[in-house]
């Protein structure tokens, strides 16, 4: 081959190489900088739910739980993170979501040595407390509302108010449970058996969930989760946080208990990016949404509901 | 056709059958400017996809301005070649921005050499797109070196001239009618 057409080759070559490394080097570089972050802060802020997104460029209101247990992994896959400083401010949401928060939190404890620390709003309640649950220490603003550890299944009974004005109503149904919770008319004594089972297995869940995130016995919570809130303080006393203070006094005591010496580097990693839910699409990191499973799906009204103090089942 | 790339790049006649080269130039460029835009912003694959795809557009746009605004200096400045001839001319012209690769790489290397080599490599790529247009817009338009630079000089500022009546022409209509 002629000197100048390698010449020429080479020259193209090199500047292609050279533009790949660019880009690859900006990669790198870019993760370097999110890897240089030493905690991860997770907002959970409003109704924790599996709802969507209202827009591309909306991160949708409420605390998605796909999106925070994205959040988690990505924490968890960070190999500089030490501790994951959950900022919530939740009256709660539904029981599947929250549990599926949890369970996340709980996987990161058992197989990492990340320490997970609740810092508490105005109010975390319900399924914000569930979540709050899994962590190692949980702080709380001494007038934080907190607690509410219970199940309720509500439903109203307006047949008589459609006697009233004429409405009458008829169903067909395929079995003699689908129309359960039906506000026309009265609850039957095995629908009433079926939900209190409903509610009953709930509750044991979200009993269960704090004993083991907790590590306090039944006997000792059980009398507090009679469904009741809390103060920050009142719940200090009774053991369901461990010590009141803002959320720079939580950030002091993750610091604490990773071991991070000096300032703690606090990267939010539920942060929407610029271009919203584009973001991850211009990203670097091969993100999955997790799998919903379809029943979380399906007939939205009947799943366990916590949300705004009591706790519902909504038909 | 590596023969013809090495006469666009150095030589100083004419290269003969420029168009396939051409391509490969446009091609390259982009898939440079796009992969250093990629790498400022740590974007994935499909950022390196969709900024290829804007700078393919963008580039596309650019071209047929700047081919235009050159062709029309060239000839009042007694150019012979068509319009034709200045979009090639473009196009074989800048290829000296396809050295911002190495420029940017070398701009990361730490300490004082990888600043000095950025530094360098810029102003190879900043005088060598300014040599190269005014070289390539003389030969088609069969220009004198001095007033083929005085032809990409006036088109330089009728272009910071066009932005400024981008701004004013609105403006003028706005409060004028």
């Amino acid at each position: 081959m002629r000197l100048n057409r390698v010449l020429a080759l080479a020259l193209v070559t090199l500047c292609l190489i050279a533009a790949v490394g660019n880009w690859l080097g900006g990669s790198m570089g870019k993760s370097n900088i999110q890897g240089s972050a030493n905690v991860a802060q997770i907002n959970i802020y409003g109704v924790i739910s599996d709802e969507a997104s209202s827009g591309p460029f909306s991160s949708g209101e409420g605390a998605n739980a796909n999106k925070l247990i994205n959040s988690i992994q990505k924490a968890r896959e960070d190999k500089a993170i030490k501790a994951i400083l959950l900022q919530i401010n939740s009256p709660g949401g539904t029981a599947a979501a929250s549990q599926a928060v949890y369970e996340e939190l709980m996987r990161t404890r058992k197989e990492t040595d990340i320490k997970i620390i609740a810092s508490l709003g105005d109010v975390a309640a319900s399924g914000g407390y569930y979540i709050a649950s899994a962590a190692h220490h949980i702080v709380a603003n001494p007038s934080s509302v907190t607690g509410s550890i219970g199940v309720i299944v509500r439903t109203q009974n307006v047949s008589s108010l459609l006697d009233k004005i004429g409405v009458q109503t008829s169903t067909i149904q395929s079995g003699p449970l689908k129309d359960i919770l039906s506000p026309f008319r009265e609850t039957k004594p095995e629908e009433r058996t079926i939900l209190q089972g409903v509610v009953d297995e709930s509750y044991q869940q979200f009993l269960d969930a704090i004993v083991a995130g907790r590590e306090m016995s039944l006997e000792k919570l059980k009398p507090l989760a009679d469904g009741r809130i809390y103060t920050g303080t009142q719940a200090k006393e009774k053991n369901l946080v461990d010590s009141l203070g803002n959320y720079y006094d939580a950030l002091e005591k993750t610091a604490e208990l990773a071991n991070i010496s000096g300032e703690p580097k606090v990267r939010n990693f539920g942060k929407s990016s610029l271009f919203g839910d584009v973001g991850p699409f211009l990203s670097t990191s091969n993100q999955q949404l997790p799998q919903v499973p379809p029943e979380w799906l399906s007939s939205e009204s009947q799943w366990p509901r916590w949300h705004k103090i009591p706790l519902t089942i909504m038909e | 056709m590596l023969d013809t790339l090495f006469a666009t790049f150095f030589g100083s006649q004419p290269s003969r059958n420029p168009q396939p080269v051409a391509v490969l130039i446009g091609f390259v460029l982009l898939s440079i400017l796009a992969l250093n835009a990629a790498g400022k912003v740590g974007a994935g694959i499909a950022g390196v996809i969709i900024f290829f795809l804007l700078f393919w557009i963008a580039g596309l746009l650019g071209w047929l301005w700047l081919a235009a605004a050159l062709n029309f200096s060239a000839q009042l400045l007694g150019g012979q070649g068509t319009a034709q001839d200045s979009l090639r001319a473009v196009i074989l012209g800048v290829w000296p921005l396809m050295i911002s690769g190495p420029a940017i790489a070398a701009s990361q290397w730490p300490g004082i050499l990888g600043q000095f080599l950025g530094l360098l490599l810029g102003l190879v790529v900043l005088i060598g797109t300014l040599m190269s247009l005014t070289r390539s817009l003389s030969q088609v338009h069969q220009l004198h070196w001095g007033r083929a630079l005085l032809a990409v000089t006036l088109t330089a500022v009728t272009s910071l001239l066009a932005w400024l009546g981008l701004i004013l022409w609105p403006l003028m209509l706005v409060l004028g009618l």
